[in-house]
């Protein structure tokens, strides 16, 4: 069922990419194959750009978010004690490399692909989140503001990502074939602690994927032309 | 016997003493036991708290003080032994860590890859023992493994402090005017450890900078760019500048670089531009000066315009300065001692309009010679001389200056248009008439030379018998108010019942009248004969000179109206008038010097005339 949802999307996504692309990322109509009254491409490089710039925003909030919601809700003792076996990150199982070395390694292609991945097993959790956050008592606004900013942000970055696909590799759209395992069962009502612990390391953990995606992409761009000339 | 005694004499010695060196005896040993109970408590306070502090002083296990990463591939740990001193020697903690690879298959606890050989209590791992975005979770623990002294969890991006820049340089780059502040460029290069070409770390870099004196640092806002400009720098003054970073998305600062010291001397001018300035400013003010001094008087004239004196032609405008007033009236005919209350307040206008010719030539003369004389009074003709029934009456001026001699000074009008002829034909008359003239006045000396005899009008009578010459205001008055002011005055003396030396009459008339009334009033005058003017012109013999005094209470009660004028045979030494006596000694007259103040209504033409 999550299958045919992702399909449906991504199915969607194929037919109204480029008008969603025009209003989602700013275009800044270089005319790089001439005199079209109405541009609807942007550079590789810009739109490398545009794509990083999200993803760093998108990380500063979601580690703005995280610390916000630990201040609130988790009690000391407990702070240190996420990532734990608990409640492992959804994202576990995705074969993204996590030492240099490894990641040095992977193609462009896969780069791309490891990005889009985590982009895209991310979006429905966020929206899972929101509606837990406005279950709690006392949650500031702010905090509410920023898991809907960023689910928000996370749509257009796949968006980018997918576009970016197509130019860098000329690819076709992918279908999502990535099972989405979430632990949202939804079983009912968890009582308030372990809400609360879910939440959090849900938060820090996508806050560790955001970094991720950061990172992959930055290394995409400085590789650019086989040369790292990001200095 | 004595012992006996002994103890009761010391019982009585205790008991003899004074009370109040028993009391204080008393106090000071109290005080004492305060003082050493005090004390002791101090010293076992201190003492307690010695050992406490001791005893507080903590025991503290081996932990960790932290593990930081420098290029987000490696990191390291440290830790500290504690107190204990039997764990500072090396292999005594152990370091043991678990790494949580997500689809790798769980691991078991391994131990610290490297102890680092260069410091102590630090275990390195390399980038092969390093994974990102994993959970670490490292322990300190005994020997034997059976004490866990700390616990530390983490993911290595989280860790990351990069290390300081590197290669920090500056340059000049503006100076200021006045050359006292500058700007210079700032360079950097990012820490070799990180990897920032392959984008691997993006960092953010901090400069701090501060003169050599003080001790706060200047903070600048972080750049992601590896230079910056610092804005404002003094010269003559060190400035330490110094810089670190940070991973971009990372939480801490790495270490400071290297201070460098930055040290621009100020240019000394060549050309002091201050006391250029100075000396301009200066000059400046002495040429303002010295215009201003030159050109004082014109200054002073558009400043404060000089206002205009008084002026009267043909009269030296000296005179007419504050405090020659004296100077001023006797010019213009009045008299000094003249009772200023008596005229002040009156504003009459008054043209002396005498043509005189000659310097001699007093009109007082004739007239008085005129008035004085009656037999003679065929050839000369007062009237015509000045008793010109004019309407245009105008004041006559009076005499002033009469010397204390008796005099006859005739009072009577001046009336303007008097002709010279008239004049002359009085003074020819008047001239044989002049030793005829009566005892009383002799030679009739008038008024000082240089005075004309001025004619007036008798205004009021008093019962005192004083006459009170008006002052004239025949000029405006004339035509109209001449003859109220005649009714007037002769209402007043009707008033009066008590003797009169002058009886005056006319009120119908003003104080001319013609001679033809004064005739026809004259049978009914108690005064007899009154020299009238005639305004008419008509040339008629004055009547005789004889001031009718009347010195009946009950005169002529009904008092016709009179002519206001009177012969006036002289004046005595008080400047009372001495009117021709007729039945009675008349009783001097006093009449008072109303001279009129000449004021400023002359006009300059007619006073020309008048001065001498």
């Amino acid at each position: 069922m999550h299958m045919m949802r992702a399909i449906k999307q991504g199915q969607w996504a194929v037919l109204l990419w480029p008008y969603l692309l025009a209003i989602s990322i700013p275009l800044d109509c270089r005319d790089e194959q001439g005199g079209l009254s109405r541009c609807p491409s942007i550079s590789q490089e810009k739109l490398l750009d545009r794509v990083i710039q999200h993803a760093e925003l998108i990380y500063r909030v979601s580690e703005e978010s995280c610390s916000l919601f630990e201040e609130m809700f988790i009690p000391f003792p407990l702070q240190l004690q996420r990532n734990q076996a608990g409640y492992p990150c959804i994202t576990k199982a995705l074969p993204i490399p996590s030492s240099k070395s490894e990641i040095q390694q992977i193609s462009d292609k896969w780069l791309l692909h490891s990005v889009l991945m985590l982009v895209q097993s991310w979006i429905e959790p966020l929206v899972y989140l929101q509606t837990t956050l406005d279950r709690y008592d006392g949650v500031p606004d702010m905090l509410l503001n920023k898991t809907k900013w960023v689910s928000e942000k996370l749509i257009s970055l796949e968006q980018g990502v997918v576009v970016l696909i197509k130019k860098m590799l000329d690819e076709g759209m992918m279908t999502t074939t990535y099972s989405e395992q979430s632990l949202f069962q939804d079983d009912g009502q968890p009582e308030m602690l372990e809400s609360v612990m879910r939440d959090y390391t849900l938060l820090s953990c996508f806050k560790k994927d955001a970094h991720k995606m950061e990172i992959l992409l930055k290394l995409l761009k400085c590789r650019q032309n086989d040369i790292y000339s990001c200095a | 016997m004595n012992e006996s005694v002994d103890p009761n004499k010391s019982k009585t010695r205790w008991s003899n003493l004074p009370p109040f060196v028993l009391s204080l005896q008393l106090n000071t040993m109290a005080a004492a036991l305060t003082l050493l109970f005090f004390l002791y408590i101090a010293y076992t306070s201190t003492s307690a708290l010695e050992s406490a502090s001791e005893q507080v002083h903590p025991q503290r296990d081996p932990h960790f003080t932290g593990c930081v990463s420098t290029n987000m591939e490696t990191f390291r740990c440290r830790w500290n032994v504690g107190t204990l001193q039997n764990l500072s020697k090396p292999g005594e903690l152990r370091l043991f860590y678990i790494n949580k690879i997500p689809h790798d298959p769980p691991k078991e606890w391994s131990e610290c890859p490297h102890y680092s050989t260069d410091r102590a209590n630090e275990c390195f791992f390399s980038e092969n023992h390093t994974s990102i975005w994993t959970s670490y979770r490292v322990q300190l623990r005994s020997r034997d493994e059976s004490t866990l002294y700390d616990q530390v969890m983490f993911n290595v991006q989280d860790i990351v402090q990069p290390d300081a820049p590197v290669n920090l340089t500056w340059a000049p780059l503006n100076e200021s005017l006045s050359g006292i502040y500058y700007d210079v460029m700032l360079k950097w290069k990012p820490p070799q450890s990180a990897d920032v070409e392959m984008g691997w770390i993006r960092l953010q870099y901090q400069v701090q900078y501060r003169s050599a004196s003080s001790d706060l640092w200047q903070v600048v806002e972080p750049v992601t760019s590896t230079h910056r400009s610092l804005y404002g720098l003094e010269t003559n003054v060190n400035h330490e500048v110094r810089v670190r970073c940070k991973m971009l998305s990372g939480k801490e600062f790495g270490e400071f670089s290297d201070s460098i010291f930055i040290h621009i001397p100020s240019k000394v001018s060549s050309f002091p531009v201050a006391a250029l300035f100075l000396f301009g400013a200066l000059c400046l003010v002495a040429i303002l000066m010295l215009v201003i001094i030159s050109q004082q008087e014109k200054l002073m004239f558009i400043l404060l315009p000089p206002v205009p004196g008084p002026k009267i032609r043909g009269i030296d405008s000296e005179l007419l300065k504050k405090g020659k007033l004296r100077e001023l009236t006797s010019i213009l005919g009045g008299s000094p001692n003249l009772r200023p209350e008596l005229y002040n307040s009156d504003p009459w206008v008054e043209f002396i309009d005498l043509d005189i010719e000659e310097q001699g030539d007093k009109l007082t003369d004739l007239d008085t010679d005129c008035l004085m004389h009656r037999s003679l009074s065929s050839n000369c003709t007062p009237v015509s001389i000045g008793f010109r029934d004019d309407d245009s009456g105008r004041a006559s001026c009076c005499d002033p200056d009469l010397p204390s001699d008796p005099e006859a000074s005739p009072f009577h009008p001046l009336i303007p248009d008097q002709t010279l002829s008239k004049e002359a034909s009085c003074q020819t008359a008047s001239e044989p008439s002049s030793p005829v003239q009566s005892p009383a006045s002799g030679e009739l000396p008038f008024a000082a030379p240089g005075r004309e005899a001025m004619y007036t009008q008798v205004s009021e009578v008093r019962s005192s018998g004083k006459v009170l010459l008006s002052p004239e205001e025949q000029t405006e008055v004339e035509k109209t108010t001449s003859k109220e002011t005649e009714r007037d005055v002769m209402a007043e003396k009707e008033k009066e019942k008590k003797e009169f030396q002058l009886v005056v009459v006319n009120a119908d008339h003003g104080g001319y009248t013609s001679e033809l009334n004064a005739g026809k009033m004259s049978p009914r005058l108690s005064i007899g004969d009154k020299s009238e003017p005639s305004l008419t012109g008509d040339s008629s013999p004055l009547p005789s000179p004889s001031p009718y005094h009347e010195s009946d209470p009950t005169p002529v009660s009904p008092l016709p109206p009179a002519p206001v004028y009177t012969v006036v045979e002289g004046v005595d030494r008080q400047n009372s008038l001495l009117l021709t006596p007729n039945s009675t000694p008349a009783p001097q007259l006093i009449i008072p010097k109303t001279m009129p103040t000449p004021g400023g209504y002359l006009t300059p033409d007619l006073l020309g005339s008048i001065t001498p």
